[in-house]
């Protein structure tokens, strides 16, 4: 489904450079639960980034759904994000002038679904997170963990085989990160790959298999619940 | 408190120095066009007053209204008015004539001789009058003894090459080669552009060589020289105050004119009024303005400076919202409500300040070139004139406090934890206050546009309806047409044509009136003008019925044959032009009751060529005579133009009256007469310009920070699968919407002005549709170009950093 082979991240200002990530290489199988560990600082994020196609790494090879999309094009990219990807971020990412229903639908507005469709998909994705009354609300009016369900339902409306969270319950209360991690399990028990990265032991314990980064290198994968 | 101001207003600015430099550089462009346009206001408003007691100075006007005509309006007096008034009221302190001339002076045998432009002849207590300011000598009393002249500081430049010396003169060469010696008794000041007298050498009217000596002379009063009558009233008089005594006069001529149907009338017209009164039609006189235009253009300016402080207003409000989290971290730091009032008020007015410094650099540079574009004497001299501080002052207030009310009273009252707590997010001034800014400022530019288009629409139909339109260039001299000048003339190579003829005909000056009776018997004076063979087809006035006359034929004169208009076949009582021909015309070249008629038989008809897309055309009689003085034109082609322009000269050094050659394009004379309404589209088209850069660069400065503002939805739109060109066509959609329909606001309005405006003109041009799409293409072209090039810059921004934007 997803593999990356000895990528490597560098960040440079006038005066500093820093290795972001160091050859780095793992896979991630379909419908698979990966959790990403790490330190503050450590890389997850770019890791994360370059995984979703958001970012591109100075060296190496990502491999999405058997394409090598190394050098693709940013058209190519955009491709292949709109077709295959959904996210999740901590600080939830939800456009504060449109309505949930709205932002919702973002996650199929650029594939080309028709209205009709994506109105029966939007409903059918706020049902599945539990936010159907609030399909007309602006994302101010919600709580973090309503927010964040919403960001959920905007990553898993459109069916896509991967989904990456960053820290989805980082900004949310213990019962609200239990409701979100059960959210994502679902979409793995649907077939959906997840990679998550997190700060929770107890969280990352509840994904299939554990990566720790540490300086930006790979210092250990753990296969969980087998 | 002031440093810290100073320093933070320093910061703000190179935050974003893109940003700072649009909208300060927009508002001080539009200050300095508010500047301008306001100095133009002013200046219209200003006219005479450089003159004492021009409050009770007044200049007698006549009015003359012919069966069917609309009442046309003259400058011109009877030479007997003066005297005649003198004796009437007592409300009048002094009065005098001038008579309007432009003879050949020169300085002395040796020197070159020149046309006189602003030559009047006047009665000795014209300085009286009207007291303008003396440079040497003494203008009271300069003109008490015949054959003396008092000159202007520029012409006595001209002629001596700098103040006359002691008993200098100016000799006046007439026609026939006879030379009058005028004595310099003073030199007065020259007079600014803001009056509508033309004067650069006054000369006594006492003299044997004053035609207003002869006029005064003659046993018949004379109704139509070029004479003007002031009247200086007495301290508190008013034009009313005269009119019993100048009523008094006119009631004889009203009597004799009531014979033909006519209605004259007369009134005294206070100086200060005859700017915007009706047109003048003296020789000399200028064209009249429209005090509504002058109070449009002022409204235009101040259009700009609010359009352009709307935008600025809203921006630096916007821009505000984004400092929530400074406004915690001061207040956290002790500072108090007042102290970041203080601090707000002190950065918007420090910031308005610069603009306004730069706004008033603007005008200093600018100046002259509008001065010279638009034939204007404006001054921006803040040291002569401090007065003028005050209003910009005020303008400083008002734009300073507005833009800094929101952050110094809503910002500065959050409290802290909310702002650290939340960032900015919810700060940010709300989104319809960009969009209005938008809608006004593209309305404002899209209905200036369409004014500007219009008015050069219209002064380019009215040149192309003029006499020669579409011809070669033709060049006019006014001179005796009975040489053989204009026989040399046309044989000179380059010539395509010339002829000479009245100047009336070429609407070079007012037609002389004859008495003619249609076929009810109903009396009517229509215009009569002498012309040669030549002129119907150098002037494009092919015959509509039978022909023109015809060079071989001489017998045209013998045979008292005629040529009309089509006005003049409508009002003689023919059913077209058709039946015109061949038929008799009763006509008497006396204004009288009851003058013997002369037979005439009309051999033509030709279209109107009315003098003014302002007057219907009247009836207009041609006769076959070359008249002793007119106008020679000569047509040739725009390559052979400085050539016959040479020739021509070197043929009037041997055969042409004895001044200098002063050959003047007829095209240009068109353009003369239409100078204020040039002058008006020029303003109104410089005025676009200001407000297309400021609506662009309100554009610019929204699309830049709304892009910057919408940087995290536009990286969650990129996340969520939007191409760059997906996300550029949403946002330049939502840009283009206010645009369009600020297009739809500003064409409405502009039509409806402008449809206005023209109903003024008896022969308009029209407003298309094609116009109006074109305006708004333009329009909706120029918000894609400014606008696209932020929005296409955030639409392909890198999609991490967008996310992490707050």
């Amino acid at each position: 489904m997803l593999r990356v082979e000895t990528i490597s991240k560098n960040y440079e200002t006038s005066e500093v450079r820093t290795h972001a990530l160091s050859d780095v290489s793992l896979t991630v199988g379909e419908g698979e639960f990966v959790a990403i560990m790490g330190p503050s600082g450590c890389g997850k994020s770019t890791l994360l980034n370059i995984l979703g196609l958001l970012d591109r790494p100075d060296g190496g090879r990502i491999e999405l759904l058997g394409e090598d999309v190394s050098r693709a094009s940013e058209h190519e990219l955009t491709r292949l994000r709109r077709a295959a990807i959904g996210f999740v971020f901590q600080s939830f990412n939800l456009v504060d002038e449109l309505t949930v229903a709205q932002n919702v639908e973002l996650g199929l507005l650029y594939r080309g679904t028709s209205a009709r469709e994506r109105r029966e998909r939007v409903a059918l994705a706020l049902d599945r997170v539990g936010m159907p009354h609030r399909a007309r609300h602006l994302p101010k009016q919600l709580s973090g963990g309503q927010q964040q369900r919403v960001a959920v339902a905007r990553a898993i409306v459109s069916d896509p085989r991967l989904i990456l969270a960053d820290e989805p319950t980082g900004n949310l209360d213990t019962a609200n990160g239990e409701a979100v991690m059960d959210l994502l399990q679902q979409a793995v028990g649907q077939g959906t790959s997840v990679v998550m990265v997190t700060h929770s032991l107890s969280q990352a314990d509840r994904a299939d298999r554990k990566i720790q980064l540490l300086d930006g290198r790979v210092v250990s994968q753990t296969q969980l619940g087998a | 408190m002031l440093r810290s101001i100073l320093s933070s207003t320093r910061g703000q600015l190179a935050r974003g120095r893109l940003y700072a430099v649009v909208t300060l550089a927009g508002l001080a462009l539009a200050l300095a066009a508010a500047i301008v346009t306001g100095l133009f206001v002013r200046q219209q408003h200003a006219y005479e007053n450089f003159i004492p007691g021009y409050e009770r100075i007044f200049r007698m006007t006549g009015t003359v209204a012919q069966p069917g005509q609309p009442e046309r309006v003259s400058a011109v007096t009877p030479s007997i008015l003066a005297r005649a008034l003198a004796a009437r009221s007592d409300r009048i302190e002094t009065i005098a004539r001038i008579y309007q001339d432009n003879p050949v002076v020169r300085a002395r045998a040796d020197a070159p001789p020149i046309r006189a432009q602003g030559f009047v002849w006047a009665d000795p207590a014209i300085f009286e009058v009207l007291p303008l300011a003396s440079v040497s000598g003494q203008l009271a009393g300069a003109l008490a003894q015949p054959d003396t002249v008092a000159v202007s500081q520029s012409s006595a430049r001209r002629l001596f090459g700098g103040a006359p010396p002691r008993g200098a003169a100016i000799e006046i060469v007439g026609a026939d080669g006879a030379v009058r010696r005028l004595r310099v008794t003073a030199v007065f000041a020259d007079l600014p552009a803001r009056t509508h007298l033309d004067l650069q050498f006054v000369a006594s009217g006492l003299g044997a060589a004053s035609p207003l000596a002869r006029a005064d002379a003659s046993p018949v009063p004379t109704i139509n020289l070029p004479i003007l009558t002031y009247v200086r009233g007495k301290p508190g008089t008013r034009a009313a105050d005269l009119q019993p005594a100048l009523d008094d006069v006119i009631r004889p001529f009203q009597a004799m004119a009531a014979a033909s149907g006519t209605k004259v009338g007369g009134y005294a017209l206070p100086i200060a009024d005859i700017h915007f009164g009706p047109p003048d039609d003296s020789p000399h006189g200028k064209p009249s303005v429209d005090p509504a235009v002058v109070m449009a253009i002022g409204a235009v300016g101040a259009l700009i400076l609010l359009m352009a402080s709307t935008s600025y207003v809203a921006l630096m409000t916007a821009r505000a919202g984004r400092r929530g989290v400074e406004v915690a971290v001061r207040k956290a730091c002790g500072a108090g409500q007042g102290q970041l009032i203080a601090q707000f008020l002190g950065e918007s007015l420090l910031v308005t300040l610069v603009a306004l410094i730069l706004g008033m650099a603007i005008v200093e540079l600018v100046l002259p070139a509008v001065n010279g574009l638009l034939g204007l004497s404006l001054a921006f001299d803040l040291t002569r004139e401090p007065g003028l501080l005050l209003p910009l002052l005020a303008v400083w207030l008002v734009i300073g406090v507005a833009s800094g009310l929101y952050p110094a009273f809503i910002l500065s009252s959050l409290r802290p934890m909310a702002a650290l707590g939340g960032g900015a997010t919810g700060l940010s001034a709300p989104a319809w206050i960009g969009r209005t800014m938008v809608i006004v400022q593209f309305a404002t530019l899209t209905g200036l546009l369409v004014a500007a288009i219009t008015v050069y629409r219209q002064t380019d139909f009215a040149i192309d309806r003029a006499l020669g339109a579409g011809r070669g260039p033709v060049l006019t001299v006014a001179t005796q047409c009975r040489s053989g000048l204009a026989q040399a003339v046309r044989e000179l190579p380059g010539v395509r044509r010339a002829s000479c003829s009245a100047a009336g005909a070429f609407n070079l000056a007012p037609h002389g009136a004859v008495t003619a009776i249609n076929r009810e018997g109903q009396r009517f004076t229509p215009g009569f003008v002498e012309v040669d063979p030549y002129f119907f087809a150098l002037a494009g006035l092919d015959p509509l019925a039978g022909r023109t006359f015809a060079p071989s034929r001489d017998s045209d004169v013998r045979r008292g044959e005629v040529i009309i208009n089509q006005t003049a076949a409508r009002h003689f009582g023919f059913a077209s032009p058709q039946a015109a021909i061949g038929q008799p015309l009763g006509i008497s070249l006396q204004v009288g009751p009851n003058p013997p008629t002369t037979p005439y038989t009309v051999i033509g008809v030709v279209r109107d060529a009315s003098a003014s897309v302002l007057e219907p055309a009247g009836e207009l009689i041609y006769s076959a005579a070359r008249p002793e003085w007119g106008v020679l034109a000569v047509e040739t082609s725009p390559a052979a133009l400085s050539d016959v322009r040479a020739r021509l000269g070197w043929l009037w050094e041997a055969m042409g009256d004895s001044g200098p050659l002063e050959a003047r394009l007829l095209s240009q004379i068109e353009a003369d007469r239409y100078r204020t309404t040039i002058v008006q589209g020029r303003v109104i088209a410089a005025c676009a310009l200001v407000a297309l850069v400021i609506a662009a660069m309100g554009l610019f400065a929204l699309s830049a920070f709304s892009a910057d503002r919408r940087r995290k939805e536009i990286g969650i739109r990129r996340a969520m699968g939007a191409s760059p060109g997906e996300i550029v066509r949403l946002l330049l959609w939502q840009f283009l919407l206010p645009v369009l329909v600020a297009c739809a606001v500003g064409l409405g309005a502009g039509y409806a002005v402008m449809r206005h405006w023209l109903e003024q003109f008896v022969a308009r041009t029209d407003l298309p549709v094609w116009l109006l799409a074109g305006v708004a293409g333009a329009t909706v072209l120029v918000a894609i170009l400014v606008s696209s090039a932020q929005i296409r810059a955030a639409a392909r921004g890198h999609i991490v950093d967008a996310l992490r934007y707050e």
